[in-house]
């Protein structure tokens, strides 16, 4: 515990100091500020840019804000977050930090842990950040408007967003390269997206999570229809963590 | 209690040549042993071995009575290990790198933050303490480096070239420590170098390694002894009289051996006596530079003997 403890302030003090968390807030925040304004504002940039068009963007409401808001954060939110935390491991392969700790009795799971945790901590600021930011800028540009599961379909992804990283940790433990964890977290999710396809495991993908959540919002879909997929995730990442700490316990540096 | 005992310890890599070849040595506490080879001749093989980084192939090694291999916690616990490259966290300052360390090593924070500070005043890096690593020199690094190895004062030091890439003032700084260590501390310092010339200034043993095979073991006295225990005189002069063994260098130098000090004031007035005028008289003895190369070609010889 000891060890986990300090590895993980030394983490979070690195991803202060290698700019991460700033970069991480600043993008959140921007897509936290901008969805609910983008959304507003569509009609008007419409009429400008595309009049023939316009008439579709008209009468925005808060599900157009959050339904930017979620396309936002899953895609290039997560993708950066993915890119920024490639490189966890292979920076300390690269310059052989590991080797001098583990052999002054770091345990090699606190390794893994603290690599996980630190990330999982600066996605979860960063991500209920621009959360509250949308949700403040939404109810101020449409006061009054309700929509159910607003916290839930937020909760869905970052679940899969922990669920991204538990990947990405196996997949630097795996390989030497950031590149190549990038790689790995495609395959799995391209194999995760083949297992929605398929109907008759279709309801068990942790795509779900991703991208079904606005249809929460729009109450095409039931928050029961989210239940098997929370537990697949949940159950998931756990199991890609305890793999993660297995493979790093064999692995020479 | 002895600090090293190494007895027939070899190492083969998976199919390859030995990498170690049945060293015995032992080393007793407080001594600076310094491990001489040139690179590739099993100096760091030996300090992983001693660590127990790696297991042996045969043979046995114990560090302060604890074997690596079976408890290697327990030499780490005890020991400090400086390679050439510092291996630290860039993004992190002088002084939160030595507390991370200390923390990690089990000593509490406040603590660490104190001994950091005692460190770093130390190797003359207190100005840089606030500076992060990125900034710092070579020279700045390995001195960290070496802070860090001792942040838990260690019974023993493995120092694996400590003063590689070191200016001279470094280096000095590094040397002094090595040996107030050693002296004042009782710390025993396995010191892995090629340089001889820097070797022989540190330190009070020495092992002489040559592609796996430990040459020789022992003081700068008891090395001499093995080769040639006298001193070799150097003489300048216009004439040297017959009935003097001696072997022309250069210019008017000539080169004479004699075993004692008592020796070279009847040669010099021989010289003189014939008519001979005497320029510059020196007495060296073997330097550690010349013990290892005279080694390593006894044992070409021996090899192609066989």
């Amino acid at each position: 515990m000891r060890g986990f403890i300090a590895f993980s302030k030394k983490e979070i003090t690195e991803n202060i100091r290698n700019y991460r968390l700033l970069i991480m807030l600043a993008i959140f925040l921007i897509f936290g500020l901008m969805s609910p304004l983008l959304a507003k504002f569509t009609p008007q940039l419409m009429e400008a840019l595309m009049p023939n068009l316009a008439e579709a963007f008209e009468n925005p409401t808060a599900l157009d804000s959050w339904t930017q808001f979620y396309k936002n954060v899953s895609s290039l939110g997560l993708s950066l977050t993915i890119i920024l935390f490639s490189s966890c491991l292979s920076g300390e392969y690269a310059k052989g930090t590991l080797t001098i700790m583990l052999t002054k009795g770091l345990s090699r799971p606190a390794v893994v842990l603290s690599k996980f945790s630190a990330a999982a901590v600066i996605l979860t600021v960063s991500y209920w950040l621009a959360f509250g930011v949308t949700y403040g800028y939404t109810a101020y540009l449409w006061p009054g408007a309700s929509l159910p599961h607003v916290f839930l379909a937020a909760f869905a992804l970052w679940t899969a967003g922990l669920l991204y990283l538990s990947i990405l940790m196996l997949g630097c433990v795996l390989f030497r390269q950031a590149f190549t964890s990038i790689l790995f977290l495609l395959v799995v999710t391209v194999i995760m997206g083949l297992v929605e396809q398929i109907e008759q495991t279709a309801g068990y993908s942790p795509v779900i999570l991703v991208s079904k959540n606005i249809d929460l919002l729009s109450g095409t879909v039931t928050a029961s229809y989210f239940t098997i997929p929370f537990i697949v995730s949940i159950f998931t990442s756990a199991a890609l963590l305890i793999m993660s700490i297995v493979v790093f316990n064999k692995k020479q540096l | 209690m002895k600090a090293i005992v190494a007895e027939r310890l070899t190492k083969i890599y998976s199919g390859e040549k030995k990498a170690l070849d049945n060293a015995s040595f032992e080393l007793s506490q407080g001594e600076v042993f310094g491990f001489l080879g040139p690179n590739g001749a099993g100096k760091t093989t030996a300090v992983k071995l001693l660590n127990g980084m790696i297991s042996p192939s045969e043979g046995s090694c114990h560090v302060f009575g604890i074997d690596p291999s079976s408890s290697p916690e327990k030499v780490h616990a005890i020991s400090g290990v400086v390679t050439e490259h510092a291996q630290m966290y860039g993004n992190l300052t002088g002084q939160e790198n030595l507390v991370f360390y200390g923390t990690l090593f089990g000593i509490p924070k406040e603590e660490s933050l104190k001994r950091a500070l005692a460190l770093l005043e130390r190797l003359d890096l207190t100005v840089a303490k606030d500076k992060k690593l990125t900034t710092y020199s070579t020279g700045m690094r390995q001195r960290l480096s070496l802070a860090r190895a001792m942040i838990h004062t260690p019974k023993i030091l493995f120092l694996d070239e400590p003063t590689s890439g070191l200016d001279p003032e470094s280096a000095q700084s590094v040397n002094n420590m090595i040996k107030e260590l050693a002296s004042d501390k009782g710390t025993t310092v396995f010191l892995c170098t090629h340089q001889l010339r820097y070797a022989q200034e540190v330190c009070s043993s020495y092992g002489l390694i040559d592609d796996g095979t430990l040459l020789a073991v022992g003081s700068l006295d008891a090395l001499r002894c093995r080769i040639f225990s006298g001193l070799k005189v150097h003489i300048k002069s216009n004439r040297f009289p017959e009935g003097i063994s001696f072997r022309k260098t250069e210019g008017q130098w000539a080169e004479i051996n004699v075993q004692t000090e008592d020796e070279i004031p009847p040669i010099v007035k021989r010289i003189v006596d014939a008519g001979g005028n005497v320029y510059e008289v020196m007495a060296n003895r073997l330097s550690l530079e010349e013990i290892y190369f005279s080694l390593i070609e006894k044992r070409k010889e021996q090899k192609e003997v066989r």
